[in-house]
């Protein structure tokens, strides 16, 4: 009789010791409303306050993207555009497309991904849109 | 020094004088102990420079890494749950910590992809059962079911908002004159009919949206392969339900809703001439991004470009009123109303600082050679910052800085436009997600399962460490046909780290990781940093060290660092400070608890039993006081940030 009630506390004193924090998005899912959202839960990073630190953290976080987003085997421009409009967006930033940083951090991914020299210039070309000022930022990083 | 830290550190200096290009540097295994907020045995984390990996329970069973910025984990764990923090430096050299940095980072973005997709999956499921229950024309669609939450919409726009064709022959009472010039801009560039035939062509494309093939995506999944999430139908249903919204507003010349703007007339946000010069060329950069934006042939820029509005009119008012005027944030999605943080006695200093912020904004937006949107969103946010702070202390109350460092996105909630699809169509498409949705849930929950005693917090980090040894060590060798296993993994562990730790013995319970990393990583110091309370008792102490002191902040009801909130489940005395008293203070708010759980029984019908499910857990957390054990420790959900 003892044995199995000494199992019980023991399983239950571990389970107590061991359980490990709730994510902060799940801890108010109890609230939601269940509606169709444009905005994803809570981003699974935060990132810093200072400007200059989001400027390097937004480059590395593009960059890292990019290089494992090459190489997989869906590559499709608009799921490529949504998440970096989704990093972008982490970091407080909606001009994305229009910021220099974002194609050298492109640029800096594809070099990363170690891609060859072919494969290299699609990516540019895709990703870059075929527009000169993308294509030369891209290169830029590259480099 | 102990003879045991002068070990270490002789260790460590002949390790890398042994060999000359490993610089080194430290991580740090972080431990925090236990909380009511589901952690009773603490929890662990990761740090690399500035950046904490950790591993947290998502419902309904799964663990996901998060990356953290170390600041904003500290104001969560040690601030706002007030817990105390173990940090243990380890040794390592530059190119271990970057190989861990790296293989934490890569199951990020694995793991983030293949989240999506699943959040995504279930949007299309709510998308598809709205659309299906508009075209049945179903009595229930009066509900919420059929809107969708619109980032930046509710900057114009209310809720419950419709958008149909003959809308665009009415004409506003009033038209905003910075979205008067933009719209001529954008017809000067794309022509006179461009607006309204971009409009219908919009939305022509949401009623004839189809949803995508999901045979097509796949259902494996592998926890070392990236796989990029879809552009899925929501997603697309969403982008063009953004550009319908940012286009109608454009075309009507909406104004922006008052209360969403924030400004002071004190001296201190008059504009000078030069900074009155800044915001005219940020205002002129701004509409040609915005006019560049309209023209894309991506369907992405929606809330780009209701957020561009919305900034192009406070710029304007700022211009009008010869003071800064911003967007206020705390109204930014996800900010919390209400519970202003005790942040009392440092808001003369936070306020001071926040000054300091907002000078440097100023300049680096009038210094800047091309104005970037960088400088403008941290204008933004140091301008909100030193108004509020400057108003809490004009009114003697606490500062409320929930939600100031978002992205202002005011959500509206959006009727939808019903899809010319058939109901049986739609029922088709419906029934095809639901099949691949479980199938794909069943393989989420076989790669991810959150197992309380084998696989956790804790014991995910010593795995993920594991299998980024094996890594290297593969890298290194190149004999054909050799096998990586646990022992190359502990080879590699114990040259890289003074020691290998496993994840599969004891050290699932996080107090025990903290343990087994001391005992057994190469340690070069180790650090303890106070939980928010026990730090402002720390401080009390040194001013004033008496037994009323101890006696007042034992206790809620006396407590002047601590004040209750309906968040924390009732409770009369501290226990994490107290040792020997604390069955006695345990009972006591054992009995706290079942007073609130049976008062809870009587205002159910009131609250929805949320007395109830607080007085529960009140008793739970108590219980374990009875026997010598702490995990309640008190919460400051309205703590934004810690005094440095």
């Amino acid at each position: 009789m003892t044995k199995p009630l000494v199992s019980i506390v023991f399983l239950l004193a571990a389970a107590l010791l061991a359980a490990c924090s709730f994510s902060e998005s799940s801890k108010s899912s109890s609230t939601s409303s269940g509606s169709i959202s444009d905005s994803a839960s809570s981003p699974s990073s935060s990132v810093p306050t200072s400007k200059d630190k989001q400027k390097s953290g937004y480059a590395s976080d593009v960059r890292d993207y990019t290089a494992e987003f090459v190489k997989s085997s869906n590559t499709s421009i608009e799921s490529f555009r949504g998440k970096l409009g989704k990093i972008a967006s982490n970091y407080g930033v909606t001009q994305w497309d229009q910021d220099k940083s974002t194609y050298v951090a492109i640029g800096k991914g594809l070099r990363k991904a170690g891609l060859s020299k072919a494969e290299y210039e699609s990516f540019k070309s895709i990703l870059g849109e075929s527009q000169a000022w993308k294509m030369e930022s891209i290169e830029e990083g590259y480099k | 020094m102990g003879l045991k830290a002068c070990l270490a550190v002789l260790m460590v200096t002949l390790i890398f004088l042994s060999d000359p290009s490993s610089a080194a540097t430290h991580i740090q295994f972080v431990y925090l102990n236990a909380s009511e907020d589901g952690a009773g045995g603490g929890h662990a984390a990761l740090k690399m420079d500035d950046e904490v990996f950790h591993f947290e329970h998502v419902p309904p069973g799964l663990l996901k890494i998060k990356r953290d910025d170390f600041a904003h984990f500290r104001d969560q764990y040690l601030a706002r749950e007030n817990r105390t923090m173990e940090m243990h430096h380890v040794a390592v050299s530059e190119e271990t910590k970057i190989l861990l940095r790296e293989h934490f980072n890569r199951v990020l973005l694995i793991e983030d992809e293949q989240f999506d997709r699943r959040e995504a999956l279930e949007n299309d499921g709510r998308l598809l059962k709205a659309l299906l229950q508009l075209s049945r024309h179903d009595a229930i669609n009066h509900g919420k079911t059929n809107r969708l939450e619109l980032k930046g919409a509710g900057f114009f726009l209310p809720d419950d908002w419709q958008f149909n064709a003959s809308i665009l022959s009415t004409q506003p009472e009033f038209s905003e004159p910075s979205i008067d010039r933009l719209r001529c801009l954008v017809i000067a560039e794309y022509g006179n009919n461009f607006l309204r035939s971009k409009i219908r062509e919009t939305f022509s494309n949401l009623q004839t949206l189809k949803p995508v093939a999901y045979e097509s995506f796949g259902n494996s999944l592998a926890e070392d392969r990236f796989q990029s999430s879809e552009y899925t139908f929501s997603k697309q249903y969403s982008d063009y339900m953004g550009i319908l919204a940012a286009l109608y507003v454009l075309q009507q010349g909406l104004p922006l809703h008052e209360s969403l703007l924030v400004q002071s007339d004190r001296e201190e946000f008059r504009l000078s001439g030069k900074e009155r010069l800044s915001v005219v060329a940020y205002r002129n950069w701004l509409e040609g991004q915005l006019v560049r934006l309209v023209g894309q042939n991506h369907p992405d820029w929606g809330f780009a470009l209701l957020l561009g509005m919305a900034r192009l009119i406070v710029l304007e008012q700022s211009l009008v009123s010869g003071h800064w005027v911003m967007l206020n944030l705390q109204y930014a999605e996800g900010s919390k109303q209400g519970n202003p943080s005790n942040l009392t006695d440092a808001t003369f200093k936070e306020y001071a600082s926040s000054r300091a912020r907002f000078s440097e904004a100023k300049s680096a937006l009038m210094g800047a050679a091309t104005p970037s949107e960088w400088d403008y969103l941290h204008l933004e946010k140091t301008t909100n910052q030193f108004i509020e702070l400057g108003n809490a202390l004009r009114e003697g109350r606490a500062a409320n800085l929930v939600g100031m460092k978002s992205l202002p996105s005011r959500p509206a909630s959006i009727v939808l436009i019903p899809s010319a699809l058939t109901s049986d169509e739609l029922q088709t498409s419906l029934d095809r997600l639901e099949g691949f949705r479980s199938g794909y849930e069943e393989n989420l929950t076989q790669l991810y399962s959150y197992n309380l005693l084998g696989r956790n917090c804790a014991s995910e980090i010593f795995r993920i460490i594991g299998l980024a040894m094996r890594e290297a060590s593969k890298h290194k060798t190149s004999q054909p046909g050799q096998t990586f296993t646990d022992q190359t993994a502990e080879v590699e562990s114990t040259a890289r780290l003074g020691g290998y730790i496993s994840g599969k013995g004891w050290e699932f319970i996080p107090f025990v990781s903290s343990l087994r990393v001391e005992d057994t990583w190469r340690i070069a110091f180790s650090e303890q940093v106070l939980s928010y309370r026990l730090q402002k008792l720390e401080q009390a102490r040194q001013q004033e060290a008496s037994f009323w002191l101890s006696w007042r902040e034992s206790n809620v009801f006396s407590s002047e660092v601590y004040q209750w909130h309906g968040n924390d489940p009732a409770f009369v005395f501290f226990t994490d400070d107290l040792m020997l008293a604390r069955p006695l203070a345990g009972g006591v708010n054992l009995l706290a608890g079942l007073a609130q759980g049976v008062s809870g029984i009587l205002t159910m019908a009131l609250d929805g039993g949320e007395n109830l499910r607080l007085g529960v857990k009140g008793v739970m957390i108590s219980l374990p006081e009875l026997f010598f054990f702490n995990i309640r420790k008190g919460t400051f959900p309205g703590l934004v940030a810690l005094e440095e």
